[in-house]
């Protein structure tokens, strides 16, 4: 019901602007000029109040919780032949971005048939695996910087790189996809004796 | 004749909405607008997302694709619609056939940006298009191509242009700014009251933003400003303080000196503490009298008319 009122709501700001603008060549402002002023300032102000995202009207719901004592992130990390995990750098993932990835991974994935997560789970396997082999022959990943390199805008969380260098890439093939629940207590810190606590939530190839 | 009081509600509508303003401050709108568009638009790849595999679109409902017109699988087609938006934002920036260039940037970035995002959320705030898809579809209702233009569109019937005609768009775009803020403060006030302000709370939000390996690229000013909780508590009252009080923007234009170099360093000061970024912050700059920058000139009186 949300999304149909949302995107009437669009639609109504689209035909409205395309009738203002088709007054605007005039001189000035024109009856539906008032109507395209009215009807935006009280979609927009409607989505906020109610906090109901009809984006592009949007709510702008950000950090309204308190942030707990222990947090919980969800990881991926890739594992060779030999059990050992590495860090996969965020580029890797794109075209996705990993705060996307991971809340698809958290909200979605678990809602699936078995068949569909380990397709899901195989293909960024993939991702992961081609993405390692350029960074290890120095070649650019990830595929959000093709036009305008370092200065491409960044998402919303910055993310570190962990594979800045050739030296950084893990030289052995990633067999297995792992995607972990890590919890810790942000004032003990994850440096802490004991500080992480994880836990698997998802194995590919499944043991 | 409109019986009082609504006839004074109606002169306070006009004297907000239509009070005149410049078509270089307006123009400046549309570049900002276009360029921030063009840089998000150029640091993704919607086309790819369409293309992820099917099970990463299973989850979405259908209503949620119908009201984007998102429909998984065509990857060729939306790198075609990738590309007409760039020529399109293009066009806006440098003002040539800018404003029906704007309706279709705005229109198809309302179908590309959620690509981004909608197979777990139909709602893609944040991400860098929520502003100014709002903003292109309102500048294509505009004048924004009277000034700073390879190719003005002539006023009809060689009419002189009222300053009003650049005041509502920039006002309109000003507002949907100033949401952001107010909507902000308003959905923490609800979701977590007074409390939110605690320093507990902003301590907590800066060391785990600070502690997260995936998540951080600046630590030293979080960590710091985590182990002072009075410098906590300040953050906390502040940024409520600040985003309950920046619509004053709107309608002071002498509070815009301050609040406006205050709100760009908000966002600076959350990046470098919380690496978190905010996209749209260039697009504060449209409470800028860049008129007034230029030439010495002030805003503040009636504009004469550009062309006849």
């Amino acid at each position: 019901m949300l999304n149909l009122a949302a995107g009437l709501a669009f639609s109504g700001f689209l035909v409205l602007a395309i009738l203002a603008g088709h007054e605007a060549r005039g001189a000035g402002p024109s009856r539906y000029t008032g109507r395209l002023i009215a009807y935006a300032a009280v979609v927009s102000l409607a989505a906020g109040l109610t906090g109901r995202d009809l984006w592009p009207f949007s709510a702008w719901r950000m950090m309204r919780w308190t942030s707990p004592d222990t947090v919980s992130e969800l990881r991926l990390v890739g594992v060779d032949a030999s059990g050992r995990e590495y860090p996969v750098d965020y580029r890797a993932w794109q075209p996705l971005s990993l705060e996307e990835l991971t809340s698809w991974l958290e909200r979605v994935r678990p809602t699936l048939p078995i068949e569909a997560q380990d397709s899901a789970a195989g293909y960024l396997l993939g991702l992961a695996n081609r993405a390692r082999e350029a960074a290890a022959s120095g070649h650019s990943f990830g595929v959000n910087r093709r036009f305008l390199g370092p200065l491409a805008a960044p998402t919303h969380l910055l993310h570190p790189e962990h594979w800045k260098t050739p030296s950084d890439v893990p030289t052995a093939p990633f067999t297995r996809l792992r995607v972990l629940r890590e919890s810790w207590n942000v004032t003990r810190g994850r440096a802490a004796d004991g500080g992480v606590t994880r836990s698997v939530e998802l194995e590919f190839p499944r043991p | 004749m409109i019986p009082f009081p609504l006839a004074t509600v109606q002169q306070r509508w006009d004297r907000f909405w239509f009070a005149p303003d410049s078509a270089v401050n307006l123009a400046v709108a549309r570049i900002l607008v276009s360029a921030q568009a063009l840089w998000v638009l150029l640091s993704r790849d919607y086309a790819g997302l369409s293309g992820l595999p099917a099970p990463f679109w299973a989850g979405t409902r259908i209503s949620a694709r119908l009201r984007y017109l998102v429909f998984p699988g065509h990857e060729t087609l939306e790198s075609t619609l990738q590309v007409v938006a760039i020529g399109a934002l293009i066009a806006v920036l440098l003002g040539f056939y800018a404003r029906p260039a704007s309706l279709i940037a705005g229109a198809l970035l309302y179908h590309l940006a959620p690509l981004e995002a909608l197979f777990w959320t139909p709602a893609p705030y944040v991400r860098g298009q929520t502003l100014v898809t709002l903003c292109l579809i309102v500048l294509g209702a505009s004048r924004c191509d009277d000034a700073l233009a390879i190719r003005p569109t002539p006023a009809a019937g060689g009419q002189a242009v009222s300053g009003g005609a650049y005041g509502w768009p920039l006002r309109l775009i000003q507002l949907f700014l100033a949401e952001v803020y107010l909507f902000s403060a308003l959905t923490k006030l609800t979701a977590s009251g007074w409390g939110w302000a605690s320093p507990t709370n902003i301590r907590n939000w800066l060391l785990r933003a600070t502690d997260d390996p995936e998540w951080t690229v600046f630590h030293q000013l979080g960590e710091w400003l985590a182990s002072h909780p009075a410098v906590c508590l300040g953050i906390g009252v502040g940024t409520l303080l600040f985003e309950l009080g920046f619509g004053l923007a709107l309608f002071r234009k002498s509070t815009r000196v301050w609040l406006v170099p205050a709100a760009l360093l908000f966002h600076l000061g959350i990046l470098f503490s919380m690496n978190l970024t905010f996209l749209s912050a260039p697009l504060l700059l449209v409470f800028v009298d860049w008129e007034k920058v230029g030439s010495g000139r002030s805003l503040d009186r009636p504009v004469a008319p550009e062309r006849t």
